[in-house]
């Protein structure tokens, strides 16, 4: 199995949509909640 | 050891263990019967929430909210589970259960406390939630029930390990490694333990604390309630993913891409996992910033690490397998002709995605120690939670309950269309109630609340933001959708048990 | 396949495509773990690190206290209320007390925008769960833990505080108010 290759590019694609959404949605909620008042 | 009544089965030529079927059919059946009742009161909580139509009294709200937290949460996965971890110690390795009675003693205190625990609900003696956070109270019986149910549950995952044990012992399982499926289970099993002792954990003071007998400190209870709480939750990730790799294998004839990578992940999930449990303490006051860090942070992101591995591996081994079926040009033509129609695969499908985009990366979110400032106890993480363990775990283990009627039941799946039906109804409707929860969670809508609009006739009640109204319809629509693949498949399940065609 | 047995050695090499995929998922758990301690630096919106252990009878009394010295009273020296609940005026860069009880936030805190408070929130009876809106600020209020906020509002106007942990049958009806001036 190791030989060949790994054979699944449209997952590999799939995979990136995905990390991309994800780091998105991680700052994005940041900038959400450097919305709120100051705490401490 | 006189009891070798094993069946062949015609699909997969795996050895089924008459005794071993008949308690996978057992915790199969009763999980199915726990999920319709689960799912009447989902019903019947989701058209509250809906202001639109706010169908319950406030007291009868909470009280059927504490029963389908309950019977979701711990009834109807952890039954399953047991039937499961049976399927993947006893079936898949051709081997015998190691002990029959043991397991139906399991079952008998398992479905014992969780009669008890309803009763106790619905008798409106313990209306305390799901969490049941002291000093709120329940009946010394509702604790008691969890409980025989979690003495139970740990009884069955012992035996599971000791059937592994013993076809080894036995000679009957002779290779190096357990399959990975099985492999997976162990994980689960070995988190399940850990999760279980902390129940008894948490529940024996309780309950001695509810007769009178002991002093209990909210902040405690919080702490090592959670830790039950949250990673019975890890048991079913563990589950849910190798429920994966076992439809990828059976839809598709998927093999894993690279072994070493799925089983490191899944060992990243036993050791560190547990720990997650403490971002339900991200916003209590008693732990210092640095522990919240640590414990939601450096931890929690090794095993995020272990679902990132997963989520490449489990499609990549998909598209493989689909390629090698002649499905080769551009990129995605495999994805296209997958067989959508059969429901193990389509409710694999829809699990892997809404496990992922809507569950996993609002779980990494929600869970930072800051952000957590504007999710805790919001419908976010209602939302949250509906996409792991409905939109995840239930839909998986919907997916393989198509192939375990054939494969243990032996019988014919009844009513093929509309089980082909079932996962895309019951996907499409979690992604709009998880949607739409999550959506109204960030305007600040509360969890576990019964009149948003009005507030019980509060004189400091207040509206909300219109758009909150848009998000709470399509949270109503999806759950209506959700309950429609529900009932579909209690019928198609409990139909084909009951009266579906031998399947040889 | 998952369900039969491995071949007999299976830890064998990952593929490139695995492995950018795992280096890239190790990377940004990384980048998202560190992103929570340099929230602490670069973040001003951060988790307390103050809280006492107290009993609900000195939260009680500590309130009490509280409340008596900074209400705001009108020009006839009578108890501004709203709703039956007091308004209290806390000095700028001092302590403020909110009680949480079943069912009710008390008393109405009137704030001034930019100024520092150290918000002291807990429960005299079961848990609680205080929940800022229109903000979405939520911490709980559990018995027990005198849980201590340093807030500078930012904004100003009214606001209503509601309970977001279930607290018994009356749970819905756990609303309060916020004011912050100008």
């Amino acid at each position: 199995m190791s030989k060949e290759s790994f054979g699944a590019p449209g997952t590999f694609v799939l995979a990136m949509i995905f990390l991309v959404t994800f780091i998105v949605i991680y700052f994005l909620n940041y900038k959400y909640l450097a919305g709120v008042w100051e705490l401490r | 050891m006189s009891e070798q009544k094993f069946r062949t089965c015609t699909i997969t030529g795996l050895k089924v263990h008459g005794p071993a079927e008949s308690l996978i059919k057992a915790n199969i059946i009763t999980a199915v019967i726990f999920i319709a009742i689960g799912g009447i009161a989902a019903l019947l909580v989701a058209l509250t929430r809906w202001p639109a139509v706010h169908l319950l009294p406030a007291h009868w709200f909470y009280r059927i909210l504490t029963a389908h937290g309950l019977d979701m949460l711990i009834v109807w996965i952890i039954f399953f589970e047991i039937g499961a971890l049976y399927l993947g110690g006893a079936v898949l390795l051709n081997a015998r259960l190691a002990a029959p009675r043991v397991g139906w003693l399991a079952y008998i205190l398992m479905l014992g406390g969780a009669v008890l625990t309803n009763i106790m609900v619905l008798s409106g003696t313990s209306d305390v939630l799901f969490t049941s956070y002291p000093p709120l109270m329940a009946h010394p019986l509702y604790y008691l029930g969890i409980i025989l149910f979690a003495v139970g549950a740990l009884i069955g995952v012992l035996l599971f390990f000791a059937t592994l044990y013993k076809a080894r012992k036995e000679g009957v399982y002779t290779h190096a490694s357990f399959p990975l499926v099985t492999f997976g289970f162990i994980a689960a099993g070995m988190i399940a333990i850990y999760t279980l002792v902390h129940g008894a954990g948490i529940f024996i003071p309780t309950l001695l604390w509810s007769m009178g007998l002991m002093n209990m400190n909210p902040s405690a209870y919080r702490l090592v309630f959670w830790a039950l709480g949250h990673s019975t939750q890890q048991i079913n990730v563990a589950a849910m993913i190798s429920v994966w790799y076992l439809l990828g294998t059976l839809t598709v004839g998927m093999k894993p891409i690279n072994e070493k990578l799925c089983r490191t992940a899944f060992v990243l999930y036993i050791l560190i996992i547990s720990v997650a449990s403490e971002h339900h303490l991200l916003v209590d006051p008693v732990f210092s910033n640095a522990h919240k860090i640590w414990n939601t942070g450096y931890i929690v992101h090794l095993a995020v690490l272990g679902s990132m591995i997963h989520a490449l591996a489990v499609p990549a081994g998909i598209e493989v397998a689909l390629r090698k079926k002649g499905y080769t040009n551009g990129l995605f033509e495999w994805l296209k002709k997958a067989p959508w129609g059969n429901p193990g695969f389509s409710a694999m499908a829809f699990s892997i995605f809404i496990f992922g985009f809507l569950a996993g990366i609002s779980g990494v979110v929600f869970g930072s120690e800051a952000v957590n400032i504007t999710a805790h106890n919001t419908w976010r993480i209602t939302g949250h939670f509906h996409a792991t363990v409905v939109g995840g775990t239930t839909l998986a283990f919907m997916g393989v309950t198509y192939y375990i009627l054939p494969i243990v039941f032996n019988r014919q799946i009844i009513a093929k269309n509309w089980a082909s039906l079932q996962p895309w109804l019951f996907g499409i409707g979690l992604i709009l109630l998880s949607g739409g929860m999550m959506s109204a969670g960030v305007y600040g809508v509360p969890r576990r609340h019964w009149d948003i609009v009005s507030f019980g006739g509060s004189p400091f009640a207040f509206t909300w933001d219109p758009t909150v109204y848009m998000w709470m319809t399509v949270m109503g629509i999806g759950a209506l959708t959700a309950v429609a693949g529900g009932v579909l498949y209690v019928w198609i399940t409990l139909g084909t048990a009951w009266k579906g065609k031998p399947v040889a | 396949m998952s369900i039969y047995a491995p071949d007999k050695v299976w830890w064998k090499p990952i593929d490139r495509e695995e492995k950018i995929w795992f280096v890239l998922a190790i990377i940004w758990m990384l980048v998202s773990f560190f992103f929570m301690p340099l929230w602490h630096v670069i973040g001003k919106q951060n988790q307390s690190d103050e809280s006492y252990r107290v009993t609900t009878d000195q939260y009680a009394e500590l309130a009490g206290k509280f409340r008596d010295k900074y209400v705001v009273k009108d020009e006839k020296g009578e108890e501004v209320t709203i709703n039956g609940v007091a308004v209290v005026h806390p000095p700028p860069g001092g302590d403020a007390y909110i009680v949480a009880r079943m069912w009710s936030w008390q008393p109405i805190l009137e704030l001034e925008k930019g100024k520092t408070y150290r918000v002291h929130i807990s429960s005299v009876d079961l848990q609680h769960g205080f929940s800022l809106y229109p903000l979405n600020i939520n911490f709980m209020a559990i018995p027990g833990q005198d849980y201590v906020i340093t807030m500078t509002p930012t904004s100003s106007g009214e606001f209503s505080i509601l309970c977001n942990e279930y607290c018994g049958l009356g749970h819905h009806t756990m609303v309060g108010k916020m004011i912050v001036k100008d």
